[in-house]
């Protein structure tokens, strides 16, 4: 492996100490009927901290644009309620269906590319492309785009 | 190097190797979504030629009941088209999504299979394994294998390997390092390194940032902070995003035709962007700012919209969403706007329907082959039947805009459900 990178982990782990706070369990019990509504957890579990700060994990009206950041560090929280399954809808880019076509009739859930995506995207593509780049950056996973670029 | 035969192969031993409890006691979830489209589309020598693919969506998961903390979960999709071939030319037909083995004994976990990775600079699916472990305070995590997006360019050799530490300082630190190599060719395609943190400070409010090294161009290819702070039963955030062209985008013939000039672009982009949203049993909304601010100054774009929903009984919903996008390049400016309806299981004397409504108009500043505007409309209904367990849904799409002048499409979408010894989770 590289250099700093061996630097950086033997830092990290000499700077560390205490321990983390306590394991999950493996699935949120199943007898809580969420249903196909976004949670909140915090109205259920309130204040709470442990073992984690659940507030934070609260479906907010703009989830779908902030879950990205849950999702990288706290992985298996997300793993409480949903398998893999419930995020191929929208990320995986090699179907040919995009979600909002899919979910057409589930109108209630938010989904990217609502619409005539096919005009519309060179607009966000321009302004923002990094933000397109993890799920279509390479050619497998932009097969649709391959008929006119 | 063989390839791409091993890890179905592996696949297929772990499943062998799994043990087959009696069926009474298992615990199964089929998931089946059968789709069936209707529209008609323009091929480069042909007109009005007639689509109708009929898609299937497969899930199946098998969880050890015994509690040994086994699992099994497959999925993937398929497509049959009906009509016309040259409509879908030689797109692909189907594929394995995902298909692993999970093992979860204590604080350990371990997948193999087919997989999507999203940890640290990953955010891919490969054909490998994953193992995750919590040792004295640490979460170790480390993954590695074949890059399924990559497959299929007939090249052999590709591989994929990273890994995760986080660790808690102290109670309000979260933090992280994180590493991950892709192989391409015979070389090294990326080589990304990252921090995250998170840091809860007083009154609720949290911080999280994440910077992103790649060491392959030796240079940040992004950072993200963001500042959360609830205030009541709001939630308001704050954040700052970087993006450096040249070492967050690749150059190759593994990049997608879009973004392979980027790169050499040698542009960055900051985002600035405030968010406040709050729920409640009947009222969601928020509001986002965000401003763009572009090495190419007449990229620099401002963006402000707001989204509101009032919900009723179940999962009832009435929202409208609104957006402006303002940039100074007037090719890039439009308004959006969404309203849409959802009524759940209306009493209908027969069975309970649900119906729906969806409209999105988009204004746009300078016309885009001779138009100005897209207006996309979709109607549909859905009825559950057999206790639940088949869920139907009809609807149709109406869009006018610069692509297609007029554009019908229908759409048949049967989703059947089946478990055994569980209740329905998501
Ligand atoms: C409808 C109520 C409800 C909602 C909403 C809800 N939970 Fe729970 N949750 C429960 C119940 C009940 C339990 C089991 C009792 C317990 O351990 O507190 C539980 C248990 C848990 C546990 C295990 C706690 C432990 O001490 O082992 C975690 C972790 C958890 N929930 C996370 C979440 C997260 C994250 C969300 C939001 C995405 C959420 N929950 C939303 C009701 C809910
Ligand atoms: C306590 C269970 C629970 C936990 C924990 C949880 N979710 Fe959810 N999530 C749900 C439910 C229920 C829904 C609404 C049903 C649906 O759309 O799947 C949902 C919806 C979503 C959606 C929107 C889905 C859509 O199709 O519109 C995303 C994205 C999402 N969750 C991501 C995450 C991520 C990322 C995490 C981990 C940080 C997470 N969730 C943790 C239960 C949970
Ligand atoms: C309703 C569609 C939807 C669902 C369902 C969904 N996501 Fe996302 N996800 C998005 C969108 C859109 C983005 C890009 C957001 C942005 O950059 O503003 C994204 C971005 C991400 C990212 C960061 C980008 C990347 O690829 O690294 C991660 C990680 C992520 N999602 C994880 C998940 C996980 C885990 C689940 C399932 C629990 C999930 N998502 C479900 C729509 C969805
Ligand atoms: C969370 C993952 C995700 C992100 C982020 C994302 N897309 Fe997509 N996109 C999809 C999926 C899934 C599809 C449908 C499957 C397919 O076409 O591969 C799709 C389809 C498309 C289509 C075809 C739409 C159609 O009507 O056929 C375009 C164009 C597109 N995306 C452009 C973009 C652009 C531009 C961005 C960035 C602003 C972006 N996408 C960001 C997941 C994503
Ligand atoms: C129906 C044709 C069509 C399809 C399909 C299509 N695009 Fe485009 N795309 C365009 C056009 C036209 C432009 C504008 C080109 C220009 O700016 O000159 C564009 C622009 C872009 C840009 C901006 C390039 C720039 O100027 O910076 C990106 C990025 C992009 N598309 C990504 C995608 C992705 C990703 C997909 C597939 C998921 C896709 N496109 C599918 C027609 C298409």
């Amino acid at each position: 492996m590289k250099h700093g990178v061996t630097v950086i982990i033997a830092g990290t782990l000499i700077t560390a100490a205490v321990a983390l706070a306590g394991g999950l369990p493996a699935r949120h019990p199943s007898y809580v009927e969420l249903g196909d509504r976004k949670p909140v957890c915090s109205d259920c579990h309130e204040d709470e901290k442990d073992p984690i700060l659940f507030k934070r994990y609260n479906h907010t009206p703009l989830f779908l644009e902030e879950h990205k950041r849950l999702a990288r560090m706290r992985p298996d929280v997300c793993e409480l309620c949903h398998r893999q399954e419930s995020c191929q809808d929208c990320h995986a880019t090699r179907t040919e269906l995009k979600p909002s076509v899919k979910r057409q009739v589930q109108t209630y859930k938010r989904s990217p590319h609502r619409g005539d995506y096919i005009t519309r995207h060179r607009l966000d593509a321009r302004i923002d492309p990094a933000r397109c780049y993890r799920c279509h950056g390479n050619p497998r996973r932009s097969a649709s785009c391959r008929r006119c670029h | 190097m063989k390839k791409r035969k091993t890890v179905p192969i592996l696949l297929a031993g772990f499943v062998a190797a799994a043990p087959v409890s009696p069926a009474t006691a298992a615990d199964v979830t089929i998931r089946s979504e059968t789709i069936a489209r209707g529209y008609e589309r323009d091929s480069a020598t042909e007109s009005n030629l007639v689509a109708l693919p009929l898609y299937e969506y497969l899930s199946v998961a098998y969880e050890d009941p015994e509690g040994s903390g086994l699992s099994l979960h497959a999925g993937g999709w398929g497509r049959k088209n009906l009509g016309d071939e040259a409509v879908f030319a030689d797109n692909e037909t189907g594929e394995l999504l995902y298909g692993y083995l999970d093992l979860r004994r204590g604080s350990l976990l371990a997948r193999v299979g087919r997989q999507d990775i999203f940890s640290g600079p990953a955010s891919e699916a490969i054909d490998g394994a994953r193992i995750a472990y919590r040792w004295r305070g640490y979460d170790l995590a480390g993954f590695a294998g074949l890059p399924v997006a990559l497959e299929g360019d007939g090249i052999d050799g590709d591989y994929v390997w990273g890994g995760r530490m986080a660790f808690s300082p102290a109670a309000e630190i979260y933090a992280a390092v994180s590493y991950k190599y892709v192989e391409s060719n015979g070389h090294r395609d990326s080589e990304d390194a990252a921090a995250d943190l998170r840091w809860d400070l007083p009154r609720g409010m949290t911080f999280t940032g994440r910077s992103t090294y790649s060491l392959k161009s030796k240079g940040f290819s992004g950072h993200d902070l963001e500042l959360a702070l609830p205030l009541q039963e709001n939630d308001i955030r704050a954040g700052f995003e970087r993006i450096s062209y040249e070492d967050f985008f690749a150059a190759d013939d593994k990049t997608a035709a879009p973004f392979r000039y980027l790169k050499d672009s040698g542009g960055s982009l900051n985002i600035f962007r405030a968010t406040i949203s709050r729920g409640s049993e009947e009222l969601e909304a928020g509001a986002a700012l965000r401003y763009y601010d572009h090495s190419d100054a007449s990229r620099d774009s401002f963006y402000g919209g707001v989204t509101v929903s009032w919900h009723g009984d179940g999962l009832t919903q009435t929202g409208a969403e609104a957006g402006r996008m303002e940039s100074d390049d007037s090719r890039n400016s439009f308004t959006l706007l969404r309203l849409f309806t959802y009524f759940d299981q209306l009493e209908t004397g027969i069975l309970p329907v649900s119906l729906s409504a969806d409209l999105v108009y988009a204004l746009y500043d300078e016309r885009i082959n001779n138009e100005d505007y897209s207006l996309f409309l979709s109607a549909g209904a859905g009825a559950k039947l057999m206790q639940e367990a088949l869920e139907v849904r009809v609807s149709i799409g109406y869009s006018v805009d610069p692509y297609y002048s007029h554009d019908l499409t229908s759409m048949i979408n049967a989703t059947w459900r089946w478990q055994k010894n569980g209740e329905v989770e998501e």
